[in-house]
């Protein structure tokens, strides 16, 4: 066994000297193990630097509590292995793939290490083809590609996770294969409650649990950079190996991916690298990359993921989230100005796109509509000046109807969700896209003119509207 | 954070409104005044003139005008007086409900409606509306001249006594004082409902101890009264302008205080988000080169 001698401790970087003709590979995992005066220290981490000499520098992927100069660090041989195969389902792990749920130790007949080449290049998968997720804006908007990557972009609480979680109550409900969640720096309460709610719910026509098809790896806002780190590579190492071996379409749930780059931004910087633009690390856009490009689907295997971001003081030429923007099918941006008129979701129309609103994948009267309400919608925003110095009453009569009709889309794109029932009393709504496509048209068209604009709060399709409004006016 | 050059385009964009709308309340102030002051002086006038109504129809002889018999003409009209340009505020669309209303109204009654337009603004929503105008004034600017005054007013007279016209209102924003105006419909024809109006606005008290029947008239009543007459009705209309001009530019002057407070409360708001957004980007760029630096030593 290749052992060394903790060297030097820095926060959560610490440096070990080995004998120079057996030095720990980079990424190898060490453990590193010591006896305290009340109880025994033991820590894994991971070579990021060879110094020279013996001399290696790691991150510790847990606390450096109580780590000392001098303790036995033992090399593993390989990087982090974690337990993969349908064992796992129904199960939450940490980023080393030691189970957290109170259950007994797994064993899993194959062990795989969380660093895994991504597939190759003429093995990708180029198809293109819908996702619906019965959410009406993103639907028309920016609709999900199958086997794609999709982001949720959205500052301090402007309801990231919430949509996360209602597409897991949408769309793991309903689907049939295996689902993953990676919960990277975000609340440990929300992983949590989300671990409870699946326990209860139940998936579509079966008996089975939605936690019976999924499994949870969380590395939280209490654990230490290292952990942060890499949990999104564990959790996608699992959901890999799912995925070839299973049933060939998996979900992949990352929140937060910004995490990763904030985790890697404090790594950087104890690792003592020149930092780069607002201080993230000069490797921001290749750490992005590795983990993106194994986000991928290829013949006979898809990963669909949904990725939530944080943007930092709703700045999106953020680098975080700007480097992420580059990766995906699907951008849902969520707008604090759109909060702030009580629209939940609250995508913004303008900002959020999909690389499949084309004629040939979503048809020709989808694309349509959805120009025609980018049309509207933009114009709206365009005069939204004017009306804000001179009032209203100084537009012509057609730019009138065209801000009359853009505040009714505005609305009708918000949407009582599942998971929030407890908060607005409403039952959650699940709009087909066909319907979504032919009430914007109607919209759009002037069929619901003479109805006001608060008729379209919170409704499915735009037949409601009519007996909202009747029944408001009663 | 939006982009400092951005802001800074907004703001640029914002401050030329503001140029315009503070122009523009200057010079409308100042034809408000004007028109404000021929205004007062006509209201001396107006008060013996719904006198001299007044008189009329409470005379006890019974006077025969065919100005004051109600017409069976299945068609109506009116003169809508609206503003040549906006930036008026509500001014023009408190006049596009009232057409409205009219046209409502002769669908109901199953009427003809004739639409007697002035102004650009009207024009653009009848034309909008898809409705023709049956006439077009614009051979002056805001007030006809008194020849002016007189032919519009002989033409709708005439139709009257041919029995073409069944009723004529004007639609236009009544000047009540500097702090009310508002949208209405003047009744013109028959005579009978302008004097009713007259008498109502003015406080008449008929001024002498003496009746109707105490004076020699000559030439005949019937004749001194298709007179005045003819009088009130050409002068009600060119008030009509007049009255809805003062109330254009006094509108206007609202409206465009407003909308200067407005631009001004705008151009500081993305004054402050300018200064924070570069504050921002220069705090950026310092941390940069400070960490940059720490880290190079």
């Amino acid at each position: 066994m290749n052992t060394g001698r903790v060297t030097q401790v820095l926060g959560s970087i610490f440096e070990a000297e080995f004998h120079a003709e057996f030095i720990p590979a980079l990424y190898n995992a060490l453990e590193v193990k010591g006896k305290l005066q009340n109880g025994s220290f033991e820590v894994v981490g991971e070579v990021q630097q060879h110094l020279g000499g013996g001399r290696i520098r790691a991150v510790a992927l847990g606390s450096t509590l109580g780590m000392q100069r001098g303790m036995e660090v033992v090399d593993t041989g390989s990087p982090v292995q974690v337990p993969v195969g349908k064992e796992i389902l129904g199960r939450v792990f940490n980023l080393l793939g030691k189970p957290v749920d109170g259950g007994p130790e797994i064993k899993t007949a194959v062990k795989k290490s969380i660093y895994q080449k991504p597939p190759k290049f003429v093995d990708l998968s180029a198809k293109s083809e819908m996702f619906e997720t019965g959410i009406k804006v993103i639907d028309l908007l920016c609709p999900f590609v199958k086997g794609g990557k999709t982001g949720l972009f959205g500052g301090a609480g402007v309801g990231k996770t919430v949509i996360i979680q209602e597409l897991i109550a949408r769309i793991a409900t309903q689907h049939g294969g295996y689902s993953v969640f990676a919960g990277v720096g975000e609340r440990t309460r929300e992983g949590n409650d989300l671990w409870l709610e699946m326990k209860k719910t139940k998936i579509h026509n079966t008996g089975a649990t939605v936690l019976d098809n999924t499994c949870l790896v969380f590395g939280q806002m209490n654990e230490p950079p290292g952990a942060r780190l890499r949990v999104a590579l564990a959790a996608l190492t699992m959901a890999e190996y799912l995925c070839q071996t299973g049933s060939g379409e998996i979900l992949l749930f990352i929140d937060n991916i910004f995490r990763f780059s904030q985790a890697g931004s404090e790594v950087s910087a104890l690792l003592g690298r020149i930092p780069s633009a607002v201080g993230y690390q000069p490797t921001l856009a290749s750490e992005m990359g590795q983990l993106q490009e194994r986000i991928a689907s290829t013949g006979s295997a898809a990963i669909t993921s949904v990725q939530a971001v944080y943007v930092p003081a709703d700045d999106l030429t953020d680098p975080a989230p700007a480097t992420t923007f580059t990766h995906l099918d699907s951008s849902v941006v969520l707008s604090r100005k759109i909060t702030e008129k009580g629209i939940y979701p609250a995508v913004d129309p303008l900002e959020s796109s999909s690389r499949i609103l084309d004629v040939n994948i979503v048809g020709q009267e989808h694309y349509k509509v959805a120009q025609k309400v980018l049309e509207y919608l933009q114009r709206y925003h365009s005069l939204q000046d004017i009306i804000a110095i001179l009032g209203i009453d100084e537009l012509s009569a057609e730019d009138k109807l065209i801000v009359a009709r853009a505040r009714k889309l505005e609305r009708f794109f918000s949407q009582p969700f599942i998971v929030t029932r407890q908060f607005t009393g409403l039952e959650g709504k699940y709009v087909p896209a066909g319907q979504t496509v032919q009430s914007c048209r109607q919209i759009c068209d002037g069929q619901w003119d003479h109805l006001p604009e608060s008729a379209f709060m919170y409704i499915g399709a735009v037949q409601e509207a009519q007996e909202k409004a009747f029944k408001k006016g009663s | 954070m939006a982009n400092p050059r951005q802001i800074l385009k907004r703001r640029g964009a914002a401050a030329n409104i503001y140029k315009v709308t503070a122009t523009m309340e200057t010079i409308s102030a100042v034809r408000y005044r004007q028109y404000y002051n021929q205004w007062l002086q006509g209201l001396a006038f107006y008060d013996s003139l719904a006198q001299i109504g007044y008189l009329m129809a409470s005379a006890e002889k019974n006077l025969e005008n065919p100005l004051f018999k109600t017409s069976d003409a299945k068609t109506n009209a009116i003169i809508v007086i609206g503003s040549q340009r906006g930036l008026c505020g509500a001014y023009n669309n408190d006049l596009y409900k009232q057409i409205d209303v009219h046209l409502k109204m002769a669908k109901r009654f199953g009427r003809e409606l004739k639409i007697y337009a002035k102004g650009r603004k009207v024009l653009a929503w009848l034309e909008h509306r898809g409705i023709a105008a049956a006439g077009v004034y614009d051979g002056f600017a805001e007030v006809p001249s008194p020849a002016q005054a007189n032919e519009i007013a002989d033409f709708f007279i005439n139709e009257y006594l041919h029995g073409r016209l069944g009723r004529l209102g004007i639609v236009y924003n009544r000047f009540f004082s500097p702090s009310h105006q508002r949208v209405q419909t003047l009744a013109i024809l028959p005579l009978e409902d302008l004097i009713d109006d007259l008498t109502t606005r003015a406080a008449v008290t008929w001024p002498w101890e003496l009746n109707f029947e105490d004076f020699l008239l000559v030439p005949s009543a019937e004749d001194i009264f298709d007179a005045f007459a003819r009088i009130m009705i050409r002068t009600a209309v060119s008030g009509c302008f007049l009255e809805a001009a003062v109330s254009e530019y006094l509108s206007r002057v609202v409206a465009m205080r407003n909308a200067s407070e407005n631009a001004d409360e705008m151009i500081q708001d993305l004054t402050r988000q300018y200064n924070r957004a570069r504050q921002g980007q220069i705090t950026v760029e310092l941390l940069d080169i400070i960490s940059g630096v720490g880290t190079a030593r």
